[in-house]
């Protein structure tokens, strides 16, 4: 029997984890280095590439030829280049030295499927505001993985493990703090024993612990270059790999100190903790206010939330325990492990999703938890307006669903043609995380031109709705009223490209 | 003898009191029935079909979801005067009778700056309602509500004190009104009309038409004095007001758009020379603009001046502070041109900003509170954020750019 499998493709972290014969999610280690979670860094090599503990090693000595935080580029149209060590703007034709986000994060992923066998289909956890293309990114690497993928906010995957837990009992609003290594999302979600009804979700894609590494770097080469005269690389992968040490340390100890190999030899340096709190500030301000933005969106005070999980690696430094503590005026609850937490809720996840494959235990064991997503966009559409104050007529971007609105949800709206004989009309799909007017401000991730009717007078009526199901699939309707005529779209996040166009070029053995 | 005249005198007397009985009766008759026709006329008056309008304002507290300022009230009474049992359509419409001779003259159309208040295809103001299965006798007792309109979306010809007629007429439900006029006459079963008393501060329309080429000329000049403030001129910033004055041209016949390109050349040519040489009085242009210029035009302007001032892909200290004291000075809506900004800001490469980041620039002013500026900031940060996921990478580094700004801006104000 194929087994129920949920994957956490982090930022600079990756973790898998199966539904045991009981129902419960098991993480699985790798069975080389036994370790439960993998670093999310591929080494390419000519004809092998390497994925984890040992990829990061080669850091040192082919720094080019590894990648890391490929996640940070999956919504971008670039290329790692192994000529220039970095991600590039993708021009043209590809060269047989570089890969794209997905075909990079598919070695991960294939990595993982192998620590078990039987491993086809997987929940693959992304960042609740992740954008289309990212997601869309993210599918095209299961597919050249041969992995059949489903979808799931990581916050999301984080409360249903936490819900399922033994011996936890929530009744009430739960806070989830997500912060890993490369983004950060906060949830609030209702919860009632192992129902879980979100409410809502924000975040900011490129806000983790990776951010805080380069910080601590930018502390090294100030230091190291009032000592020795010169500036160190900041891109020198072997020395991101002594910040993050420097980091960890600072979690459990008020200093820290390394020897710094930089261009005029070695010299020691030592980070005091209140420098590197100084030093994230901007970001620990981001998540003041995305913590703000959560709790304002879900209408209710920090006293109303029961109680506050961590979720994600970085959630072990300080200063982030303490701006929560200060904004929550309580502590988070401790006891779940932040690394795992998205990884099993998504095995759990990708339980109720394919109830066919589970066995009498394991059906058993999930047949009560529930899950009610919400819609993490405002989803509009671009119209004319004539704008009173300009007293101009004036392109908008008008909401149609409304962020927040629980799934499955459908809205109908109105509108009317603009002109007489209008000969056609151009319906659009925007998305935007804020309550944007300003099309400046939205993503068109859809658009659709229809014929008007002759003879078509100014004020004519049309409509469009909007359905969201549950799956994150949304299904537009456009209607021109007069005429009778509709044309729909279904809007489902899914791989973009064919398989024979994404694995051009890409057989290696993955060790 | 005595008793005869005595007799006689009794008769006269009885005569007389009868006489006065008769013209008594006869006075008071003639009373009751005038009061009688005054209380048919009163009853009439009152079913004849009314018009009202009052000034009202709405104030922060009582705004009910109407944003606050100053409204006309206006109310109806009367009989509908409708003929058979269908729909009524009662239609507003305004027009600017201070130059007309007679009261019932029909007047300077009057527009509307917002669609709710505008003719299907046109900006003339108008308002319909109607009101189903009405019959011959339907009417108000009382004055009701049928509209408030609000004064700032009206647009008159001319500025200064005008007289407004407001007109009414109920009528089929399938009458059109274009441009002020009526379909078919016929339709028409009830009319009045309230005069009121309107002082308009913006420059009328038609004065707008007037002055339309002073105030392009005036655009040109303040848009070369703008391209001037950092020492020289760049030749991009010089195509994009080139560019804006072809587009004018080629909207006109091909005789006159030649001559208005001569005459743009011209202007280019002279403010070019008098910006080099540093002559343009900027405060007399903003004022010249200020005066000559309607609302739409102070946008165009406005619009035209970021554009020249992003055209070399950076809006620098100077350009943004010279912009700011623009606006501020022709009046415009500080959110609006926040809005307008913060398009431009989207799509610069660099920018700096005059000073600090300037508060301005996110909406703060003095007389928020530190609450509110964090809140305020806040909402930049998710306005900003949600663009650092943009597909174009000169978008996603301005945005990430900005939400760097923002959070540290805030960190600021404790929040």
């Amino acid at each position: 029997m194929a087994k129920v499998t949920g994957i956490d493709l982090g930022t600079t972290f990756s973790a898998i984890a199966i539904l045991d014969d009981l129902g419960n999610p098991e993480v699985l280690s790798d069975p080389e280095t036994n370790n439960r979670i993998t670093p999310s860094v591929v080494y390419l090599g000519t004809d092998k590439v390497i994925v984890g503990d040992k990829a990061k090693d080669a850091a040192v000595t082919k720094p080019k030829n590894v990648v890391k935080e490929t996640k940070r580029q999956m919504e971008n149209e670039v290329v790692y280049s192994k000529k220039q060590g970095e991600w590039i703007e993708k021009k043209g034709k590809m060269l047989s030295d570089e890969y794209t986000p997905s075909q990079i994060s598919s070695f991960i992923l294939s990595k993982l499927k192998g620590f078990s066998s039987g491993i086809k289909k997987a929940v693959v956890t992304v960042p609740a505001l992740f954008a289309e293309t990212a997601r869309s990114a993210t599918l095209d690497a299961a597919k050249i993985a041969g992995l059949e993928v489903e979808l799931i906010n990581e916050p999301t995957a984080a409360i249903l493990h936490y819900s399922n837990l033994p011996g936890v009992s929530v009744s009430g609003r739960v806070l989830v703090f997500d912060l890993g290594g490369g983004t950060f999302d906060v949830t609030i979600a209702a919860v009632k024993g192992k129902k879980v009804d979100v409410i809502t979700s924000v975040g900011d894609k490129e806000l983790g612990g990776a951010d805080f590494d380069r910080e601590i770097l930018k502390i090294i080469d100030k230091k190291y270059k009032k000592k020795k005269g010169k500036s160190i690389d900041l891109e020198d992968k072997k020395l991101a790999e002594v910040a993050e040490r420097i980091k960890k340390v600072l979690s459990a100890k008020e200093e820290a100190q390394e020897i710094i190999e930089g261009p005029k030899g070695p010299e020691k340096v030592s980070v005091s903790r209140k420098e590197f709190e100084d030093s994230i500030d901007t970001y620990i301000e981001k998540i003041k206010m995305l913590m703000e933005q959560a709790l304002e969106m879900a209408k209710c005070k920090p006293e109303n939330i029961a109680q506050t999980l961590l979720v994600g690696g970085s959630t072990r430094i300080p200063i982030v325990v303490d701006t929560i503590k200060k904004i929550m005026k309580k502590a988070p609850v401790k006891g779940v492990n932040v690394d795992e937490a998205v990884a099993c809720g998504a095995a759990i996840y990708a339980g109720l999703q394919n109830t066919s494959s589970l066995n009498s235990a394991q059906k058993k064991a999930i047949s009560k938890v529930e899950l009610n997503d919400v819609c993490n966009f405002y989803m509009g559409t671009i119209v004319a307006f004539d704008d009173h104050e300009k007293r101009q007529t004036v392109r908008v971007n008008d909401i149609i669903i409304e962020r927040n609105t629980p799934l499955p949800a459908s809205v109908t709206k109105d509108y009317q043609v603009k002109y007489d004989d209008q000969p056609t009309i151009r319906f659009s799909v925007t998305q935007s995380e804020g309550a944007e007017n300003d099309i400046e401000f939205v993503v068109v991730i859809a658009e659709e031109v229809m014929d008007l009717p002759k003879g078509s007078k100014a004020g004519d009526p049309l409509k469009i709705t909007y359905s969201y199901d549950k799956s994150g699939k949304m299904h537009c309707v456009f209607e021109v009223c007069k005429s009778g005529k509709k044309k729909e779209l279904t809007l489902k996040p899914e791989g973009s490209k064919s398989i024979k166009e994404l694995k051009e070029s890409l057989d290696f053995e993955i060790e | 003898m005595y008793q005869e005249v005595l007799l006689l005198e009794l008769n006269w007397v009885i005569i007389i009191l009868i006489v006065i009985g008769v013209i008594y009766n006869l006075v008071t008759e003639k009373k009751e029935e005038e009061q009688r026709k005054e209380k048919v006329n009163k009853f009439l008056q009152d079913l004849k079909f009314q018009i009202r309008v009052t000034e009202q304002t709405i104030t922060k507290n009582e705004s009910d979801g109407l944003p606050p300022g100053k409204y006309f009230n206006v109310e109806m009474k009367g009989l509908f005067g409708h003929p058979t049992e269908s729909n009524t359509k009662a239609i507003l419409t305004i027009t600017d009778n201070t130059d007309s001779e007679k009261e019932d003259d029909f007047g300077l159309m009057v527009l509307s700056a917002h669609p709710f208040f505008m003719e299907k295809q046109s900006r003339v103001f108008n308002f319909s309602h109607v009101y189903e299965n009405t019959t011959s006798d339907t009417y108000f007792p009382e004055w009701s509500r049928l509209i408030l309109i609000p004064q700032d979306i009206l647009i008159l010809p001319m500025k200064g004190k005008r007289r407004l007629k407001f007109n009414l007429t109920m009528s089929d439900d399938t009458t059109e009104v274009k441009h002020g006029g009526y379909d078919d006459l016929d339709k028409i079963k009830g009319h009045a009309y309230a005069l009121k008393n309107f002082t308009f501060k913006e420059i009328g329309y038609v004065e707008e038409v007037g002055n339309k080429s002073i105030v392009q000329d005036l655009t040109i000049k303040l848009c070369m004095a703008m391209a001037a403030t950092d020492g020289h001129l760049d030749q991009k910033e010089l195509n994009v007001i080139k560019d804006w004055a072809k587009s004018l041209s080629d909207e006109l016949e091909p005789e006159a758009a030649k001559e208005k390109k001569e005459h743009f050349k011209k202007i280019i040519k002279e403010s070019y020379k008098e910006a080099k040489e540093k002559k343009l009085s900027i405060s007399n242009l903003v004022k010249d603009l200020n005066d000559k210029a309607g609302k739409a035009h102070k946008y165009l302007a406005i619009q035209l001046l970021l554009d020249v001032a992003a055209s070399d892909s950076k809006l620098a200290a100077e350009e943004e502070k010279f912009i700011n004291k623009i606006a501020k000075t022709i009046n415009i809506d500080v959110q609006t041109f926040k809005g307008m900004k913060d398009k431009i800001i989207a799509n610069v490469e660099n920018i700096e900003f005059s000073e600090r980041p300037s508060e301005e620039s996110f909406g703060l002013t003095e007389d928020m509170s530190n609450e509110e500026k964090c809140k305020a900031l806040r909402k930049e940060y998710t306005k900003w954020n949600g663009q650092t996921a943009h597909k174009d990478p000169k978008k996603k580094k301005r945005a990430k750019e900005m939400v760097k700004i923002i959070a540290d801006l805030r960190k600021q104000y404790n929040c």
